[in-house]
């Protein structure tokens, strides 16, 4: 595998992003839904795809929502996003294929460039790769299917484990839960379903990997992770689109039940081009002793409004959020996490450091609740910044909400450039500016780096030097 | 004159033909009720702050009733000193440790006294309605104008938005102008109050100090505090709001503008221990302009709800801005304060510590806001929220938030919420002390800091006392 062609090549806004991620394929579809939203588009998608009648109420109840719900008015711009000018529905192939072999050429030849079919041979447990709306390959090892863990795309999922999803499918998220979510309640389509049984540690990562490459097209992926108790998966998704002039939107859902001792780690290499809005809701209930991990990196997408959240419903729960985001020229990250204390002797911590650059604009926006009778909570929110020039921007919106006496809340937040003194050395060391800020920028995210596992840490570094490529400091 | 005012006490409600009866009766020349009129005209226009305004998402308006309230209530005779008011009127008139004393009973001033050598040095400290007569240009020029408008959204931008990088308006807040308001009433309706101007290069070492205590049921008070302290001026000022305990709703909305000339320094205390049956709005602003400095202490002790929004504007360079603030609620007391430290030029500092201890089933919302607007390089801010709550159904929100669009600058904030610490309690405790002591002391050793920063020996000492009674019961 060549640098080039690495799996998790996650660029960046630069120009470097055009040429490795921003190619695109001619559109040559199985199914193409005609642009815009309406039931009739609903209802042909669930049909399509052969769905039970209860997922097509579902997604009906989901839009009646969505037209309800009124755009929300903070964090990033919405208005300009045209809900009518949006293909809803997108299908390249027929079928979700085991081997890479049978992954129509074409496809197969974007997945090759982005180093998928190497980076599966090498450290994966599992890999799922979606392609415009649906899933194109998926495959485990077979050591795990024994075991009786499931990782299958979120349409397959449903067509072989109906009772599975029946129970958990839109009990974490609710379809009225914001207009997003409303909205990939109604159109969902592909994502990931895991399952693992009590127990079994699945001890490398699952990954999955989203490509938009229609233009204005709309993602809308749902994934269901279930841990039951004891067990231990870490789930890992990359994304990237093509670069072009008008706008995508990436709409996901995720639902992650971390059942009695089960611990998820769920790490994003959010790297959609700048024309990709990026609105995105996470969430994970955490019962007793249980512990979720939320690693998310945020570094492309024109705008991204997420907020991955942990739900601590049983006692000793732990909740952990860690968030990178980096916003250059034309991008807005409002990124953070919510931590939801509802039981005693709950932990959390969020840890969250954004980098602004070239008139970009990063803000954190996070929710630490505590509920009554939640005592011996310990929450702690730490919040650094970076801003690397005059023209960009750095917000923090920290919300802290307390009903409860016995507890021990702390929130920090800093806001600073890169260090002269710090620059001076290096560069007495005989280093140029640029590779001066580079090395202080990746000293500043490495303690949430280092939480990586290796080859993403890499890659994650890789990135970094890339998005600061031209920067003076 | 107070004859006159005495036949508008029985009318009620909030009417423009009030406003033109109020302004009658006190001979006000006919741009003073323009501007009453103005006001009306917009608190008119504005609607109620509604639960989905995001400043008032905390606090609701639902039970205030306006209906009823009566805006106007003469007061004691001017310089007579009845036996209903209570004994600290006639101490404060008395205080031998002020260099001026206003007491203003009701909607009308009833004393007020200014050291000779300062008369004659220029210094002005009057009611706002003498100001008006005396020096209209004075008022003309700051009264309204400045520091607290009601015609301008507080929060928007300084600098227009771009449209570059998503850039949206109004950070966190959306598109709100529910904070404009109740200032718009205020500006209606003001009776009384305070106004003090320090010529040129006077400094005033002794404090001056202000009672503002009303009784009159149904009374809704709208005080006024202008203070414009000219170049190189300094002087501090104590206020004090208090109201009778009964059993008729009440009503306070407020207005608190400080302006600051080049090299002034101010050192102002708003300390409001009103009954438990007040609803308590307070607009206030101070305006500092290049060198001057600024010590702003808001102590919250009394009224059933206060809601605040204090915003430090720093409009020139090289200012120096401390924001301190205490409060204390027990039974259902709310308290919810918005501070604002507005960095619209550089090379300034602010540095904002509110400490808020809350018992019962007492309710605090502080929301901080640092914004570093694009030219102010050089700011160095700073902002702390501590709150400790004392017992179990008490409740504390914080939100500190940054909005920092330069690079080169210093900012951090940090928030806690806790029980008192047991390890303190624990020490107390072995060396003799019982529990309720042990907490009462570190309680007040918690408040000592901000209490140390007020110059009266005797407010210190009343302070003390009403958060000792506020532990105690």
């Amino acid at each position: 595998m060549t640098e080039n062609q690495s799996a998790f090549d996650i660029g960046a806004s630069s120009s470097v992003y055009k040429e490795k991620y921003g190619f695109y394929d001619p559109e040559k579809y199985v199914f193409k839904a005609k642009k815009g939203l309406s039931r009739e588009i609903v209802e042909e998608i669930s049909w399509m795809k052969n769905e039970p009648d209860w997922m097509l109420q579902f997604r009906l109840r989901a839009l009646d929502i969505f037209y309800k719900k009124t755009l929300p008015q903070w964090g990033g711009n919405l208005n300009d996003i045209d809900f009518n000018d949006i293909y809803y529905f997108l299908r390249a192939t027929d079928k979700a294929e085991r081997s890479w072999d049978e992954v129509p050429s074409d496809i197969k030849r974007t997945f090759d460039r982005l180093g998928i079919p190497e980076a599966e041979k090498k450290f994966l447990a599992g890999v799922g790769a979606q392609y415009e709306s649906e899933v194109v390959y998926h495959n485990i090892q077979e050591s795990l299917k024994k075991q009786g863990v499931i990782f299958l795309g979120m349409d397959q999922g449903l067509a072989e484990h109906p009772d599975l999803v029946k129970r958990y499918f839109g009990t974490v998220i609710p379809a009225a839960d914001n207009k997003f979510a409303a909205l990939n309640s109604a159109v969902w389509s592909g994502g990931s379903f895991i399952y693992v049984p009590p127990g079994v540690h699945v001890d490398m990562p699952l990954q999955a990997y989203f490509r938009i490459n229609a233009r204005n097209m709309g993602q809308f992926e749902r994934t269901l992770i279930i841990a039951d108790e004891g067990s231990y998966v870490h789930y890992v998704e990359g994304c990237t689109a093509p670069t072009y002039s008008s706008d995508s939107l990436h709409s996901a859902v995720v639902e992650i039940i971390v059942h009695k001792n089960a611990r998820v780690r769920y790490t994003t290499i959010q790297n959609w081009s700048s024309n990709v809005y990026n609105l995105v809701t996470k969430r994970a209930v955490a019962y007793e002793d249980a512990t979720m991990e939320w690693v998310d990196c945020n570094l492309g997408s024109k705008l991204t409004m997420k907020y991955p959240s942990v739900y601590m419903m049983g006692k000793g729960a732990h909740g952990e959020i860690l968030s990178v985001a980096f916003a250059g020229q034309g991008q807005h990250q409002d990124a953070g996490g919510k931590v939801v204390h509802g039981a005693p002797y709950t932990t959390s911590v969020i840890s969250s450091k954004s980098i602004s650059k070239d008139g970009g604009r990063t803000s954190y926006r996070g929710l630490l609740k505590v509920y009554p009778g939640a005592e011996g909570v310990k929450s702690n929110v730490r919040c650094d910044a970076l801003l690397l020039d005059e023209q960009s921007r750095s917000d923090t919106y920290p919300y802290i909400e307390v009903d409860e006496d016995n507890v021990t809340i702390g929130h920090e937040a800093s806001v600073s450039k890169i260090g002269e003194e710090q620059l001076f050395y290096l560069m007495s060391r005989g280093l140029t500016e640029a590779e001066a800020s580079t090395m202080i920028v990746s000293g500043f995210i490495e303690p949430i780096v280092k939480e990586l596992p290796m080859e993403f840490a890499v890659e994650m570094n890789r990135l970094i030097s890339l998005q600061m490529e031209g920067s003076v400091g | 004159m107070a004859d006159q005012a005495a036949t508008l006490n029985t009318k009620n409600g909030l009417t423009k033909e009030a406003i033109e009866a109020l302004s009658k009766s006190k001979n006000e020349p006919g741009w003073v009720l323009a501007r009453r009129l103005e006001a009306w005209h917009l608190y008119e226009e504005t609607p109620m702050p509604a639960p989905n305004d995001e400043l008032w998402r905390r606090t609701s308006v639902k039970d205030l009733n306006l209906d009823a309230v009566v805006p106007f209530a003469a007061g004691a005779e001017p310089h007579g000193a009845p036996a209903a008011l209570p004994a600290k009127f006639q101490q404060v008139r008395d205080d031998p440790n002020a260099a001026g004393v206003l007491a203003q009973h009701n909607s009308t001033v009833a004393y007020t006294r200014l050291a000779d050598d300062l008369k004659r040095r220029g210094v002005i400290f009057c009611d706002i309605d003498t100001a008006i007569r005396e020096h209209p240009d004075l008022v003309m020029e700051y009264f309204m104008t400045k520091a607290v408008t009601y015609s301008e959204n507080r929060y928007a931008s300084a600098k227009p938005s771009t449209g570059k990088s998503g850039k949206h308006e109004g950070g966190g807040y959306g598109n709100t102008v529910g904070d404009l308001k109740f200032a718009a009433l205020h500006g209606a309706f003001f009776s009384g109050g305070t106004f003090l101007y320090v010529p040129r290069n006077v400094a005033i070492d002794l404090p001056l100090q202000t009672l503002l205590y009303f009784d009159a049921p149904n009374l809704a008070m709208f005080t006024h505090t202008l203070v414009v302290l000219d170049e190189g001026a300094s002087v501090k000022l104590i206020e004090n709001y208090a109201s009778k305990e009964n059993e008729t709703q009440r009503f306070s909305d407020g207005a608190v503008e400080l302006i600051l000339k080049p090299g002034a320094n101010l050192q102002y205390f708003h300390l409001q221990d009103y009954a438990q049956n007040v609803w308590h709005f307070s607009s206030q602003t101070a305006l500092l302009e290049r060198d001057s400095a600024l010590t702003w202490l808001v102590g919250t002790l009394g009224s059933q709800t206060t809601k605040a929004f204090l915003d430090c504007k720093m409009v020139g360079t090289g200012t120096n801005a401390a924001l301190l603030g205490f409060f204390f609620g027990n039974d259902q007391q709310h308290f919810d304060q918005h501070t604002f430290q507005n960095h619209i030029v550089g090379h300034s500092t602010s540095d904002l510590l509110y400490k808020g201890a809350l018992k019962d089933r007492a309710y605090s919302a502080f929301r901080g806001l640092i914004r570093v607007n694009p030219n102010a390089q050089r700011s160095d801010a700073y902002q702390a929220n501590r709150n400790i709550l004392l017992s179990e159904h008490a409740h504390a929100d914080s939100i500190p938030e940054l909005e920092i669009e330069a690079n080169d600058v210093r900012c951090t904030h940090g928030a806690t919420v806790g029980p008192i610490d047991p390890e303190q309690v624990f020490y107390l405790m072995t060396r003799g002390i019982p529990r309720p002591q042990a907490e009462q002391l570190i309680t007040e050793g918690f408040f000592d800091p901000l209490m140390q920063k007020i110059p009266l020996e005797s407010i210190r000492e009343e302070l003390t006392a009403v958060i000792k009674s506020k532990i105690g019961g």
